[in-house]
This record gives C-alpha cells, structure tokens and sequence, in this order.
C-alpha cells in the first residue's frame, strides 16, 4: 500500500509541480505574484475541451491551441497587472491579478456553462503493471510532459540567448536594461511562457482526471504557491521538487491520517517554510517586492 | 373626509381588478453563479420548464405563472436578502429554494418569520424543516435515503465488509452517517470511511486506502461528477468492488463520464429517466427537448417543487398562508420523483426505486 | 454670522455635519419600512467593520494580509458556541467573539509579523484556509460542514432583538463607536507610529518605533473588530458555517477596502455602501455581476489605484471658520492632513 500511495503521490506532485513551473518562471523573473495563474491554467483546460468537442480527438491541435491561448492570456495579463502598474506598489498588482482571476472564472461559466465537461475521448489509455504498481498511460503522458517541460525550460534558461536576457532581467532588471536587454520584450514574453506552461498544465490535468470546470483554477493556483516557495522563490527546479514533495505529503497525509485535513498540510508546511527557511528548499535570500 | 374615502374606493374599484386578473408570482433563489452555478442552473432550466407547462395549459386558476429568479451564489449573505426582498414584496405567493443547506437554513428564519412557504428542492440538512412550519423540502433527506440503502445493501445484497467515500459537506456527512450506522446495525462491518474536501479530484489515495481494507461494496455519498472520477481511478488502481450510491448518482452523465467503470453501480433513483408514469415521461422529453441535455435529479426535484406550490395555490387560493396549508395537506400528488405527501416536519414521504448500471444504462435492478 | 465665529458655538458648527449624517442614520428605520433595504443596511454595516478593522492593518501600517476572514469566523464560532453552551447572554459572546479572534491573532502574529511583503501575504492566506479548515473538519466542536443552526438572538431590557431596524441599530452603534475609536487611535501617537512604519520602515526603526510589538498590535487589534464583526454576523444569520469565512471572503473584504481606497477612516465606509449596494443593484445581471465586481477591482486599480478616497485622510469635523488656503509646501503627505497647522500660521 505505501508504495501504491507514494505512486499516487508522484502522480499528484507531478500536477503541481506542472503548473507550478509556469508560476516560478514569472515570479523569479517579474518578481510578480499572480492570483490568476490558476484561471489560465482553467483556460488551457476549457480551450482544449472546446477544441477537441468541435474538431474531434486530435489531441496535438487541443494541446497547441491551448498552449498559444494561455500564451496570449499572459501577455494580456502582464499588460494590466504589471507594465501599467511598474511603479505601483505590489498590492496593486496583486489585487489586478484578484480581479482578473474573479472575471475569468465567471466568463468561463457564462461561456461554458458551469456544470464539469469531459473530453470526448474513449476511456482507455491502456495500462502497464511493474511490480505491482499500476501505471496507466495518461500518469505515463504526465510524467513524461513533467520531465519534457523541466529540461525544455533548463535548456531555455540556460542555453539561448533568449534565456539569458531572461535570466538577466530576473537578477537585474535595470542592469539588464542598461546592457540593452528589451525588459518590456522580455517581461512579456516570460509572462506567457509561464501561462502557456499553466495552459498545458491545464489541459494535462484536465485530462488526467476528465473533468474541466470554471472553479477548477482556485485551489491549483495557490497550490503552484505553495510549491513555489517552498522551492525557493522563482527557482524553477526547485519548484518541480517541491510540487513533488507537495504531492507526496498530501497522499501520505491522507493514507495515515484523515483526507479533510489534506490542505492543511500542505499550507502549514508552507508557513512552516515562511517562518523558519523563507528562502525555500534551493531559493537564494533575495527580496520579492 | 368623505371625498378621500370616495377617492380611495374609486382607487380600490379600478386596482381589484386589475390585480384579480393580475399573475400569480413564485420567486426561485438559487446560485446562478459561483461554485454551484451548475446546479442553480438545474433550478432555473426546471423552474421555467414548470413555468412554461403550467402556462401552457391554462395557467394558474386562469392566471398566469411568473417567475421571479434570484442568485444566491449559494451564499447565506446573499440568500437571506433575498428572503427578505421575497417576504417584502407582495406579489411573491411562495418560494422554491435554496440549493445548499446553509443558504437555505439561513433563508428558512426569515421565510418562516414573514409567513412564506419556503421549499427547497435539495436541501438536505436534517434540521432544515425544523426552521418552522413554513419550511418544507421536496428532496428526500439522507436520513430516508440512506437507511434505504444500507437496508438494500446489507439485507438484499448480503454485503459484510463495506467502504465508504462521502463529499465533506453537510449532505454527504448526513448520507454517510445514517448509512453507515444502519449497515452496522444490520450487522454488516464498515471498514473504512474515508471524506474529502468538495472540490478535490484526486482521490487515489484514498481509495488505495480502501483498497487494502478489501471490502465488498464501497458506497459512495457523492456527487455524480466525484462518482465517476472515483469510479474511473477505482478502475485504474485495480479495485473490483460493488458500488452503490444515493440519488444523486442516478443521471446518464454518470455513465457517460465514467463507462465501463461504473457498470453494475447501485443507487436508488429520486427521478429515473426511464420512469413510465405518463407526468415523468413527459417531463423527461420536455427538458431534452427544451435545453437539448438529459434532466438531472435537482431539475426534477425544483419541477417539482414549482408544480406542488402550483397545486397549492390551485387549491388553497392566493393567500401565503392558505397556500401553506393546502402544501401541508397534499396528499398523492403525482410529481415527476413520485407520489408526494408530507410528514409533520414538512418532509416528502416518497417511495425509492432500485436502479442499477446494465449494459451501459440506468435500469432497474433486479436486486 | 459672527455669532457662528463664538468660540463655544465654533465646536459646535465643526461637529453640524456629523451630528445631522449621524441623525439621519439613526433616523433610517424610521423613513424606511423596507425591510429589505434594512438588511442591505445591516450588511453594510457589517462590511464597514470589516473592511475598516483591515485597514488598520493593510491601510494604516502598509501590511498586506489576507487572512482578514479567518478571525471573522474565529469570532463568528466562538461566540455561536460559547452562548450555545453555556447559556450565557449574546453580548458576553460578543465580546468573547473579539477576544477569540484576537488570542488567535496573537499567537499567528508572535512568528509572522517578523515577515515581510508577500510572504507575509502568504502566509495569512495559507492560515486563512487552514482555519477555515479546522472549521470544516473540527465536527464535535463546530459541526463541520453542517454548521451551527438556531444561534440565539441578543435581548435587552427583556427584549429579543430580532426585526431587522434592531439589527441595524446594533450594528450602526458598533460601527459609529468603532470608528469613533479608530479616529482617536490613528491619530494618537500609535497610530502615527503605524503610518511610519507604512511610508519607511527602515526610518520607523531608526526614530525608535518597535516595528514587531507595533505591527502586532495593529494585527491583533484588526483582528479583534474583525472578530466582533464575526461574532454579530453569527448572530444575525442565527446560522453558520464554514464556507462563509473562506479565502474568497477575503478577497471581498480586500476588494471593498481597495476600492474605497485605504489609509483614511471614510474610505471603508464609502467602498462598503457602493459596493455592497452596487452588487445588490446589479443582481438583475445575475451571471455579469462577479464580472463587473472583478473589472470594477481592475479599473480601480488601473485608474485610481489609491482608491475612491485613498492617498490622503479626512475628518469627520469641518474646518470652521473658513480659512485662508495655506500653503504649507510639498513633501508634508507624513502631516496629518486633520490636524492642519494652527490658524494664522
């Protein structure tokens, strides 16, 4: 039964740790914290729902238009939370993002109806039994787009040019910007590279458990939170790590003590970590506005 | 002096008739928007429908039916200002809701003080009747419903060793209780009785825990959607076991969100579509027809509730508390869930039918 | 108009205003009958506790929680269950209510107002929903998720408060003596402590203002309203449950406060009678009017980001006699604007 549950909880890790990648990306870079990284993720879910009811199963066309929608969704909402409001205090930002969250999950209900969809897809995914553990082809597919979407965003940060500006404007905006780094190009584009990794996130989950609803964003985004510090602030592996880590106390918390209880221990090992090692697993002290 | 009495029956002369040919007005508070929208709008599709077949056929009396809609978002904040403006105003004969119990149980003290019948389709907390006399359910409680299945599952099923998952609010902890101290009774062994958060999906690691239990039948206290999610990871981690659940599993959505995986599943239905009576045979086409989707067990219920307080009002007249009373004393109206009557607490006294999943469809079940 | 310049009557003509709004607030019930438009009142006024116990915190010191409703529940059950077990009067729980939100406060704020930014925001948020987690799954003490039903009433002099004119009395009474209270406290040596913590945290420490003990005090303070906020709410609804006190509730108090603008006492006020009118007003748009509620919190914060009455403070006396425009410079937004310079300055 452990191992079954420690399973289970890699599964789960691997959600969080998905749509908490996206949120680190611009949290380290914008230095931002958004309330509605979990409405993007929802509207990645919606649009590959609507895509595969009116075209039919070809997943890839769901996937990448649920992708390019939650891309431009962020560069919108970097646009009203963020360069509109540069020398606001955080708070506004903050509260920007609280609003468009409230407005996104409402014109998902009048736009979809509020009762949960499914996928229109046939229900096997076929399944491979090692050892007497149970893995079925989507925990596969999820696993698989975890470890795809970790080196894509190693290789991006590390290797381009492109994830060198970005890595630039996250230590130093102002001297990135003095050494003729784009910082509004690259805010931008950090934005929705974040939110179409909270797109795919979504659709991934939406899959996973074949249900796609307007509310299904609340509870994942402070979910991607909770990672993100725990992680270290902005740290991108330290976000997948601790996603994981997320996804295996939650399971365990369940299978030895009470299932009611399961947010509460992932939110007290986040104030734990605030209090006593606010930097996060892997995160350098460093100050987020 | 004399003259503003005439004026005043002048004013009375040319007002009655007007409001003796006016409409009759039910008001629907229900949440049309926030975490419930999908059942408010179960409410408000029945609730028109009812409004629509009421017209159709002549109305009320010769009046006609309005409806008066309000959203609640299912939040108490909302649904007692809601109450109130309903109470306030006039017009308003009697109410249908709300959907949750908090927001009707708070509705319910202020209904009761301003003498109008209160219905809720689905309000499921015991003591929600108890508000006063003018609080009534058309929903069956869990109370009913569960003793019902731990009797079916343990007396007819011979069950012994049973699971249970239920929804952490208050229907499903009431579902759950009553079930699982009915089935202890009975002498069957409850193992497990594992809650969630409403709003989680994964539930894996709570039927892994089951699962090591190995019972013979896991009863499920939850919503349709929830179903078929555990039905469907149930499934995926290897557990074979018998299911069973309350009405509220009883739509095709279950079947068609979780195929396979919920063949052979046990519940009582509150409305089954397969039903023959001619009054839920025609509803059944009528919703399809209207909204182009298969009614729901919270559609049928609050068609209900509008039908009884049509009933009501036929009988009793257009008078809050006249209306009251003849609700109270309905006895074998033919809804589309059954024949209703009311207890002393105002609670439907109704009879459950056994239905099961075979062959990918709701049927009756042979046991 | 000499006779307006005499020194006893020049209190008096300062505080006209006042008085007549007060007046006409007491006078409410008794214009309008609508019991509807009553319990919209009350709900106002409930809000206005609200949203102004937070602004000491978010407003005044420049902290920024979200855990404002979980001490709104904290008061909200304490004094439900006390009363309901002991038997005690409501206005015992009342203040029980305050106190429990308060203790809680405490023992939260002894590690968390070490913290800054958003980490202080997240960590509120994350208590937030453990409490109103324990709400949910602490069923011998709370009933979980079938809430407390049939909460008492308060009486006086024998009398059981129950019409909604009684509610809106007690609340108004509340809030008139809280933000009366408020008033004196902002303006008081604490309170312009807390505004410099607000504007240069690093300088407040240098002039020798305990910025832990002063934040905690601020919080705890918050905390208590918010509790007695709770405790009224328990027993007007006369039904709880936990729900009601989650994080989206938060959000709605840090919404109102936002838009109402921060930092200054009628802020608060103003924010709670739009929004909440505002929102009963747009119930015809049913499914529109969380859009609107969502875009109304952008726009402020794109347009106004201060808020309607934010960036400066107000009184609630008028300057009289009219006085000559003084230019007392620029860079002075760390004076008081209450209390302008003497006269003839």
């Amino acid at each position: 039964m452990l191992a079954q549950q420690l399973l289970n909880g890699l599964t789960q890790g691997s959600m969080y740790a998905l749509i908490a990648v996206g949120f680190a990306l611009i949290l380290g870079t914008l230095k931002l914290v958004t309330f509605a990284h979990g409405e993007v993720f929802m509207a990645g879910a919606f649009v590959a729902y609507t895509v595969v009811s009116l075209v039919g199963g070809n997943l890839l066309w769901a996937f990448v238009l649920a992708v390019v929608a939650a891309g431009a969704l962020g560069v919108v909402i970097e646009f009203f939370g963020f360069r509109l409001l540069r020398n606001a205090p955080h708070t506004s930002s903050l509260l920007v993002t609280i609003g468009i969250s409230t407005i996104m999950v409402n014109a998902a209900q009048l736009i979809w109806g509020a009762e949960t969809k499914t996928f229109p897809l046939g229900q096997e995914t076929g399944s491979v039994t090692v050892m007497g553990l149970t893995f079925t082809g989507l925990q596969l597919t999820v696993y698989g787009v975890t470890l795809a979407m970790i080196a894509l965003i190693y290789v991006l940060l590390d290797r381009t040019k492109v994830g060198m500006a970005i890595r630039a404007a996250a230590q130093d905006h102002e001297a990135a910007y003095v050494l003729g780094v784009g910082i509004n190009r690259i805010y931008s584009l950090t934005f929705a590279l974040g939110s179409a990794l909270g797109g795919l996130a979504g659709v991934l989950v939406g899959l996973y458990y074949n249900a796609v609803y307007p509310t299904m964003g609340g509870m994942m985004g402070l979910k991607a939170f909770s990672a993100c510090i725990l992680g270290g602030l902005g740290s991108v592996p330290g976000a997948v790590v601790a996603g994981l880590f997320l996804g295996e106390v939650e399971n365990l918390a369940v299978a030895y003590l009470n299932a009611g209880y399961r947010h509460v221990f992932s939110f007290a090992i986040l104030i734990l970590f605030l209090l006593f090692r606010p930097q996060g697993l892997f995160g350098r002290k460093e100050n987020i506005r | 002096m004399r003259m503003i009495a005439a004026l005043a029956t002048l004013a009375a002369l040319v007002v009655s008739p007007a409001l003796a040919a006016s409409d009759v007005y039910i008001g629907v508070s229900a949440p049309l928007t926030g975490d419930n929208a999908e059942y408010g709008n179960y409410f408000k599709t029945a609730a028109l429908l009812a409004q629509k077949t009421i017209n159709d056929r002549g109305g009320i009396k010769g009046q006609k039916l309005q409806l008066l809609i309000e959203d609640s978002k299912a939040d108490p904040k909302e649904a007692i200002l809601i109450a109130q403006k309903f109470v306030s105003d006039p017009r308003v004969l009697a109410v249908v809701g709300d959907f949750n119990s908090s927001a009707s149980m708070a509705a319910a003290e202020i209904y009761n003080d301003g003498g109008l019948v209160q219905i809720s389709p689905t309000a499921s907390h015991p003591d929600f009747t108890k508000k006063g006399e003018y609080i009534f359910r058309a929903g069956t409680t869990q109370s009913m419903e569960g003793a019902f299945l731990a009797r079916w599952a343990v007396r007819d099923l011979g069950h012994k060793k049973i699971g249970t998952i239920y929804v952490n609010n208050d229907w499903g902890l009431v579902a759950n209780k009553v079930f699982a101290e009915t089935a202890k009774q009975l002498g069957a062994d409850v193992v497990n009785q594992e809650s969630f958060i409403p709003g989680d999906k994964d539930f894996t690691a709570i039927v892994t825990k089951i699962m090591d239990a190995k019972p013979d039948m896991v009863f499920l206290a939850v919503q349709w959607a929830d179903a078929a999610l555990i039905a469907t990871q149930m499934k995926s981690l290897g557990l074979k076991t018998d299911l069973m659940g309350p009405g509220s599993l009883s739509t095709e959505n279950l079947v068609k969100n979780a195929g396979d995986a919920v063949e052979g599943i046990r519940a009582n239905a509150i409305y089954f579509a397969g039903d023959t009576r001619s009054v839920s045979a025609d509803y059944t086409k009528a919703y399809a027809a209207t909204y182009g989707r298969p009614p729901h067990d919270h559609s049928a219920l609050t068609y209900d509730a509008v039908m009884l307080l049509a009933n009501a009002i036929e009988r009793g007249g257009v008078d809050r508390k006249a209306i009251r009373d003849a609700l109270a004393a309905t006895d074998g109206f033919e809804g589309v869930t059954g024949k209703f009557r009311f207890d002393a607490d105002r609670n439907p006294v109704k009879d459950f039918s056994k239905i099961m999943v075979k062959n990918g469809k709701w049927q009756m079940a042979d046991k | 108009m000499r006779i307006l310049e005499h020194p006893l009557i020049v209190p008096c003509v300062r505080r006209a205003p006042l008085a007549l709004g007060l007046a006409a607030l007491a006078a409410m019930p008794q214009i309008i009958h609508d019991a509807y438009v009553l319990r919209i009142l009350v709900l106002v006024g409930i809000y206005v506790l609200l949203t102004s116990s937070l602004n000491l915190v978010n407003g005044y010191t420049g902290l920024f929680s979200l855990g404002h409703a979980a001490f709104y529940g904290v008061g909200a059950y304490t004094s439900a269950i006390l009363v309901m077990r002991t038997g005690w009067s409501v206005w015992v729980g009342m203040i029980a209510g305050a106190l429990g939100a308060a203790v809680v406060a405490w023992l939260i704020a002894k590690p968390t107002m070490k913290l800054k930014g958003v980490y202080l925001t997240l960590t509120t948020l994350g208590l937030n929903i453990i409490i109103m987690l324990v709400f949910l799954n602490w069923v011998d003490l709370t009933k979980g998720p079938l809430g407390i039903a049939g909460i008492p009433v308060p009486t006086l002099f024998g009398r059981r408060l129950s019409a909604p004119a009684d509610y809106y009395y007690l609340i108004l009474v509340v809030d008139v003596l809280v933000v009366f209270a408020l008033s004196r406290l902002v303006n008081s040596r604490f309170g312009r402590a807390l505004k410099a913590i607000r504007e240069d945290e690093r300088a407040a420490h240098a002039c020798g203002i305990p910025l832990i003990h002063f934040k905690t005090v601020a919080f705890v303070l918050s905390a208590a309203l918010a509790g007695l906020a709770g405790s009224f709410y328990a027993h007007y609804m006369r039904y709880i449950s936990p729900e009601a006190f989650s994080y989206p509730e938060t959000f709605n108090i840090v919404t109102i406060l936002a838009f109402g603008g921060p930092g200054n006492l009628i802020g608060p006020i103003v924010g709670s009678v739009i929004l909440i009118s505002a929102t009963e007003a747009f119930r015809v748009f049913a499914a529109y009017r969380m859009i609107i509620f969502g875009t109304v919190l952008v726009g402020t914060m794109l347009l106004r980001r201060e808020g309607l009455l934010g960036g400066r403070e107000y009184s609630f006396l008028i300057t009289w006699p009219p006085r000559k425009k003084v230019d007392y410079g620029k860079g002075d937004r760390f004076l008081d604007a209450a209390q302008p310079p003497e006269r003839g300055a």
